[in-house]
């Protein structure tokens, strides 16, 4: 048997010492992606550092209105959490369209963050893979790629960011607090995931020996009307074909203030400015809806498995904005 | 009081729900202690040659026994599928050549003591390949189809093309359906264990005798000298009803090291272990009259089977001829040697794929006619079989028609598509005709009484969660006039009287047989003895006025005059008697049997996003008499719940420019989940049937026949868009 060795960290300072000092040390959270990727050979940590007895579950209001979340809260108790159900719906919404009842039991808010992609060629062990093993190539282009990300993408890597969660996180413009043995780092999310470049093996701003320590979100107050739409090949525990995470001030007709964020389709998580920036003054119609889409997917590349995604992502988000317009966040 | 015919609960209920019954991959070991564990490497090409294995890495890990490859596997012998196995198996010979045939054959075996261990030396063996360039999918080898008189002679009926020049009205459609994977909740598990005098296989298997003549076939051994036994199964459908690889590497494993072996597939292993259901293409033709009478069917497959093309490949049409009386019908198949494993059988081969195309054409028909789909179907009902042209044993499609549509409230559609909306979702009804060949094996039973009153009735057939178990019990109690509770069931073992395999929706009406007539036969042995014994009040009646009624038996006319069987058997010992169930010959039938059924569906799509949600289900079967409603109907929901699988999100996916399975894994090859699945309701229209023992003509198949069609349908009457590529995913629809 592969053999690794196990610890389980009984204070922060503990596992960011074993981290420092180790060579091929994992954090263990919910170890829901993380033990399937051992299981698979992809990941082959010589020690795990469980982490899930560290204090970091609470979810605190923040002077002026954001709230820190701890990085081992479980996706299930963020989703539940009433204080996030009220300022930031499209949060709770997002985790709760990921995974399973029984994953989101486990998964914590650190770990979904760091997910890995489910891209088909990076499970396959015969398969080439730049993410996988650098350098290898990548079978997903010109392969089955009906999975593959529209926005973002490279010649080296094609791959879709699988988070939802990190989708809401993205348009809420929530801050990841990060702590290693250095001292502490607060990483904007727009920063935290990378685009795949010719380095798809490195997917985030994350240090080797850095933990996740929280996530803060910003006050948002758009966020009060806000939604989250997945679509996917089955109407449950399905990763997204496309998603959207949207918030929407309306006044008078006209868009006063409007976010938006796609999943599915990046290679991270996807913070859709132009489309803002298109809805920003528009009339809060169809049409600006549409055009606003368009303005964010004409970067879109597909190839002639994906290239329903910029069709439906464009649908996608204006469906998600009309019923913004007409349900509010209700979900 | 009758017990068939009753919902009981499972009798094996407790003992799943508890966690008690045993599946082949928790059986404790032996007493020897010894289990090991064997995992399989599969090839990484879909064709060429292996031209080195570098196995030292994998030999000094720890706790590894034995590191099998073709260079030292035992010989086998070639199993001739057809003799030995019946049709439709893969008997490629594994880890004989250097010959890779698809990806995931397996090239080598690794055995240790524990499972952790063989995994880690398993992912350690090196396998390098002379790789060839596959033919990936039916697609990149159409232009190489090839016929098979043989096993899928073309069916001629009259005239079809005076048919279609005659119609008012031509239909010419195409459609595919894709290779999907069985996928049972438990995987392939073999557990061998093999001494000089017996080799003891326990597998999770839907044919135990199959097993065993194939082992015995392939190792050079008497049948005898193997017990196969599979008491509890984890679902099946079809793939482990093929003769496949899993048990053979066992079974070489076992014999190597001289321990218990285990192997158990991976998940990702099922995409290439047990076979597929293969991907087809079918054009159908109908020639209709202006009011709907069809004047000609024609249906053209292609469907693909393996490189090496061992076994009789499956005929998709064979059942085409038979739902309507048309004067003209023609169907033929032709193959396409493709890089895969050999498809083999799941739920439904024939009518379950070939039936999806007429039925989606008649749907098609029905719109460009302006007729009611149901009552197109109606105006179609073949008043015999139009294949063998002979009356139908019984026949209740009418009935399933009826019923199902006033249950369903079928007349309330409106026939104009995107006619029907629920808020911002279209509203979609569809329906399809389902049929299916009633049939049945040779099958044994035996039945024992103890001096204690109670019985057990022994089958070696199997139990693959539909609930066997259940219908033997209810079937021998009734048999032999005990209470149910005082009967017991055992199947799964070869060392019982032969049973036949769990598939073709045979089991009930087999096991069902058998199990009467062994009852039947040990009550009249015991009514005899009584009759005969002096101690009895019985004694000196005749047979002929002997009775039973809840293990009492008793004179006709009189209820004081008698004993109960315990009473008889304290003073007679242990009393058994055997039944042997032979079905009628096919030859010389003088009657079509079939099962007949009819689906209502109702979806509701997302005009935007092309998402499909199938919202209710409506199943009207006609299956002769059910012995169990209870476990009738589980076998209903499982069916329904495929078909959405079939209609909606399975698909196995194959990389083009290397033949080898993408979605190798439950989040890429989408089953249906619970959100998927709407309320389902069977309807059982019963029929007796003087041509079938106990009028039961199985429900296995019927009960996801017909769905998929179904749902295809109510999905072009909701959009008006006709998807004719299977599965209908959000992106066909946008
Ligand atoms: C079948 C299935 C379906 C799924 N479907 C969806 C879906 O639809 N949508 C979706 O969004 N997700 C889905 N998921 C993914 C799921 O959300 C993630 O597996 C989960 O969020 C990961 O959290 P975890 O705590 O279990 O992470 P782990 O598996 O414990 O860890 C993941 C990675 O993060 C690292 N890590 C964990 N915590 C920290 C920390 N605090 N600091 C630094 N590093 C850390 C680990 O070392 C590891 O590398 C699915 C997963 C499965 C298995
Ligand atoms: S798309 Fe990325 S993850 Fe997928 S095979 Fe290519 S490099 Fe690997």
């Amino acid at each position: 048997m592969r053999s690794f060795s196990y610890l389980s960290a009984p204070d922060v300072e503990t596992a960011l010492r074993v981290i420092a000092d180790g060579e091929g040390v994992k954090f263990l959270g919910g170890g829901t992606n993380l033990v399937d990727l051992m299981r698979e050979g992809i990941e082959r940590p010589a020690t795990v550092v469980d982490i899930t007895r560290l204090p970091l579950t609470g979810i605190e209001e923040l002077p002026g209105g954001g709230v820190r979340v701890g990085a081992l809260v479980r996706n299930s108790r963020l989703a539940a959490d009433l204080l996030i159900r009220t300022r930031y719906p499209v949060l709770a919404q997002a985790v709760l369209h990921g995974a399973s009842a029984q994953l989101r039991n486990m998964a914590t808010v650190g770990g979904n963050l760091l997910q890995r992609t489910r891209c088909l060629y990076f499970y396959d062990g015969a398969a080439a893979c730049n993410k996988r093993a650098p350098g290898s190539g990548c079978d997903a282009i010109g392969g089955f790629s009906r999975g593959g990300a529209i926005l973002g993408a490279s010649e080296h890597c094609v791959a879709a960011h699988p988070s939802d969660m990190a989708v809401a996180l993205a348009m809420l413009d929530a801050v990841v607090e990060v702590e290693s043995v250095r001292g502490v780092r607060r990483i904007p999310i727009a920063d935290f995931h990378r685009l795949p470049g010719d380095t798809p093996h490195i997917e985030t701003a994350l240090a080797a020996d850095e933990l996740i320590t929280a996530v803060e979100l910003p006050p948002v107050p758009v966020a009060a009307n806000s939604r989250y739409r997945k679509v996917r090949d089955r109407a449950s525990y399905a990763f997204a074909l496309v998603s959207v995470a949207a918030a929407l001030n309306v006044e008078d007709g006209v868009v006063t203030e409007a976010r938006l964020a796609l999943g599915g389709v990046g290679t991270k998580p996807w913070r859709a400015t132009e489309a803002e920036r298109a809805l920003l003054g528009a009339p809060a119609t169809e049409d600006a809806f549409r055009r606003a889409a368009e303005a964010e997917l004409a970067a879109a590349v597909a190839g002639p498995q994906n290239a329903f995604k910029i069709e439906l992502a464009r649908r996608t988000i204006v469906a998600t904005l009309r019923r913004l317009l007409t349900e509010g966040s209700a979900a | 009081m009758s017990v068939v015919g009753r919902p009981i609960a499972r009798v094996e209920g407790r003992l799943k729900v508890t966690g008690a019954a045993r599946y082949t991959a928790d059986l404790p070991q032996d007493d020897g202690k010894d289990l090991v564990h064997a995992v399989a490497v599969c090839a990484a090409v879909a064709k060429g040659r292996i031209t080195s294995i570098d196995a030292r890495q994998a030999r000094a890990a720890g706790g590894v026994l034995e590191l099998i490859t073709h260079h030292n596997a035992p010989r086998l012998r070639p199993v001739p599928a057809q003799e030995v196995l019946g049709p439709a198996h893969e008997t490629l010979l594994v880890l004989q050549d250097d010959r890779v045939h698809y990806s995931g054959q397996p090239v080598a075996v690794v055995v240790a003591d524990t499972l952790e261990n063989a995994t880690h030396a398993a992912s350690l063996v090196r396998v390098e390949y002379a790789e060839e360039r596959p033919v990936a999918t039916l697609f990149e080898g159409i232009d190489d189809a090839f016929d098979s008189p043989r096993y899928a002679p073309p069916t001629t009926i009259g005239d079809v093309d005076r048919g279609l020049a005659d119609a008012a009205v031509v239909i010419d459609r195409t459609y595919t359906t894709p290779a999907q994977h069985h996928h049972p909740m438990e995987t392939m598990a073999t557990t061998v264990r093999w001494t000089a005098d017996e080799v003891t296989v326990h597998v999770s298997t839907q044919t135990i005798s199959m097993v065993r003549d194939g082992l015995a076939t392939t190792f050079g051994l008497r049948p005898e000298q193997v017990r196969v036994v599979s008491e509890f199964l984890g679902g099946g459908f079809g793939g482990k009803a093929a003769w496949c690889w899993p048990s053979v590497v066992t079974a070489m494993a076992a014999r190597l090291t001289g321990r218990q072996v285990r192997l158990v597939t991976t998940r990702r292993q099922m995409f290439a272990a047990t076979g597929q259901r293969p991907h087809s293409v079918q054009r159908v033709r109908l020639g209709a009259r202006r009011d709907g009478v069809l004047t000609a069917i024609a249906q053209d497959c292609v469907g693909e089977t393996s490189a090496f093309y061992d076994t009789p490949p499956f005929y998709i049409g064979a059942a085409t001829p038979v739902p309507y009386g048309c004067p003209n019908i023609r169907t033929t198949q032709r193959f396409v040697k493709v890089n895969c494993q050999t498809p083999v059988p799941m739920r439904s081969p024939v009518e379950g794929v070939g039936l999806v195309s007429v039925e989606s054409a008649m749907d098609e028909l029905a719109a460009e006619l302006g007729v009611d789909p149901l009552e197109l179907r109606r105006r179609n009902y073949a008043e015999r079989d139009p294949n063998s042209g002979l009356p139908w044993s019984s026949n209740g499609l009418l009935e399933c028609y009826e019923r199902g549509a006033r249950r369903f409230g079928w007349p309330e559609r409106n026939p104009e598509p995107r006619s029907m909306r629920d808020g911002r979702y279209l509203v979609g009804w569809g329906m399809a005709t389902a049929i299916r060949h009633a049939g049945s094996d040779p099958t044994s039973a035996l039945v024992r009484l103890g001096a204690d009153g109670r019985a057990v009735v022994q089958i070696g057939s199997q139990d693959l969660g539909t609930g066997t178990f259940t219908i033997m019990t209810q079937v021998a109690a009734d048999a032999l006039g005990v209470p149910v509770e005082m009967m017991r069931a055992e199947l799964g073992d070869t060392d019982l009287p032969t049973g036949g395999g769990s598939f073709g929706s045979h089991t009930a009406a087999s096991v069902a047989a058998a199990a009467r007539l062994a009852g039947e036969a040990l009550r009249a042995k015991v009514i005899r003895i009584a009759v005969a014994d002096e101690g009895s009040p019985l004694s000196g009646a005749s047979p002929d006025d002997v009775l039973v009624d809840d293990g009492y038996l008793f004179v006709r006319g009189d209820r004081s005059r008698g004993e109960r069987y315990a009473q008889i058997l304290r003073r007679n010992r242990l009393q058994s008697a055997t039944g042997d169930h032979t079905p009628p010959p096919r030859e010389g039938a003088t009657v079509a049997r079939w099962a007949f059924g009819a689906d209502f569906t109702e979806v509701k799509v997302d005009p935007e996003l092309g998402t499909v949600r199938v919202t209710r289900h409506v199943k009207a079967i006609e299956a002769g008499r059910i012995i169990n409603p209870r476990t009738a109907r589980s076998q209903v929901i499982g069916g329904v719940v495929m078909g959405i699988g079939q209609a909606l999100t399975e698909a196995t996916e194959v990389d083009r420019r290397d033949a080898r399975i993408t979605n190798a894994g439950f989040w890429g090859y989408h089953v249906p989940v619970n959100a998927d699945v709407p309320d389902i309701e069977a309807i059982f229209v019963e029929r007796d049937d003087p041509h079938i023992p106990g009028s039961v003509k199985g429900l296995g198949e019927i009960a996801t026949i017909g769905t998929a069609p179904a749902i295809l349908n109510a999905v072009f009457h909701a959009t008006g868009k006709r998807v004719r590529d299977l599965p209908i995913t959000p992106d066909k629809l946008l």
